[in-house]
């Protein structure tokens, strides 16, 4: 295998914005790490492990969140819920109160799909009004990533 | 009871089961989410500590976290140092990344990501948002990087301080054969 072929990882190439000559000295004279150094890796494997540790946490709980989703059931999967979504991450996503209604959605709209379910009159009234807000939420999306954002 | 009279009710015990419910999950949201920046709270997990590959230009990047956002999506590299400092390796890490990310899925990577510093003292996490390199500048630094390791640069790079040199385990061979880091 030549050189060219060699896969090179992150980590290595972020040392040469570090020391190229340490590089150098690691490839001849193989890796040496002072105390120091291994006392810092070891605060940074336990660091990272706590920081994947929350990564799964907060991915179960984005999980348990919208398994049912109010908009999908009136509207279907088409550009209006997608431009509410982007919205969600735009807007709602990015302050305390927003994020505290998309919790509350989450944790009530199962609940309320169930009901609306049954109730094909109240469905087509919140198509009605969630058609509206979406043509609201596109103009909003439009102003702050552009009209390419579908 | 009419339809309109449920939808009432419903409404009110929405509202009150909102309030319970973002009450209780405050607390816990925050404490998984220090030190992320307001835009990527609550935002979806794309990947967690996977490793990706370019085999196009042949890199191979270990991410520590990407969120999935309208602008594409986000890297965060976690470090952790005794000062809330961003270095030049961390911009080169992350780039490493995304060339290695959009390669294998073909996702839309943002050119902007975050490092994370926690403090190895105090704990305290802190974002900072950096423009990452595109992928001319890291396949030089790829091409050099590999010239540097079978020695086929004469006088390889410094570290940009001597002070950077105080840790390094091969401060003393380097101050003898380049004589310009005592």
């Amino acid at each position: 295998m030549t050189d060219r072929d060699e896969f090179v990882s992150a980590s290595e190439l972020a040392r040469m914005g570090y020391c190229e000559r340490q590089v150098a000295f690691d490839a001849s004279h193989g890796q040496q790490v002072t105390v120091e150094q291994e006392r810092a890796r070891d605060r940074g494997l336990k660091a990272h492990a706590a920081f994947y540790d929350e990564s799964r946490r907060i991915a179960a709980a984005s999980a348990t969140k919208g398994r049912c989703f109010i908009a999908t059931l009136a509207l279907g999967e088409c550009g209006d819920t997608r431009t509410l979504r982007a919205f969600r991450d735009l807007y709602l996503r990015r302050s305390a109160c927003g994020r505290w209604f998309v919790g509350a959605y989450y944790a009530t709209s199962p609940a309320l799909c169930c009901w609306l379910e049954t109730r094909p009159r109240a469905i087509r009234a919140l198509r009605w009004l969630l058609k509206g807000l979406a043509r609201a939420a596109d103009a909003a999306v439009v102003l702050k990533v552009g009209r390419d954002h579908g | 009871m009419g339809d309109g009279v449920v939808a009432l009710i419903l409404l009110i015990a929405f509202v009150a089961s909102a309030i319970l419910f973002a009450r209780r999950r405050s607390s816990q949201i925050d404490d998984i989410e220090r030190g992320l920046p307001a835009e990527l709270r609550g935002a979806e997990i794309a990947y967690a500590e996977r490793t990706f590959r370019s085999h196009r230009h042949r890199l191979v990047a270990r991410l520590d976290r990407a969120y999935r956002t309208p602008a594409g999506v986000q890297l965060v590299e976690l470090k952790t140092r005794p000062r809330d400092a961003v270095y030049m390796s961390d911009v080169i890490e992350l780039s490493t990344q995304r060339i290695a990310l959009q390669d294998e899925t073909g996702e839309t990577v943002s050119d902007e990501a975050w490092v994370v510093v926690q403090n190895s003292r105090s704990g305290s996490r802190r974002p900072s948002k950096v423009r990452l390199l595109g992928l001319s500048e890291i396949a030089a630094m790829r091409e050099r990087y590999v010239a540097v390791v079978h020695g086929r640069v004469t006088r390889p790079a410094p570290a940009r301080t001597p002070s950077q040199c105080d840790h390094c385990a091969h401060k003393t061979r380097c101050g003898a054969k380049y004589q310009d880091r005592a």
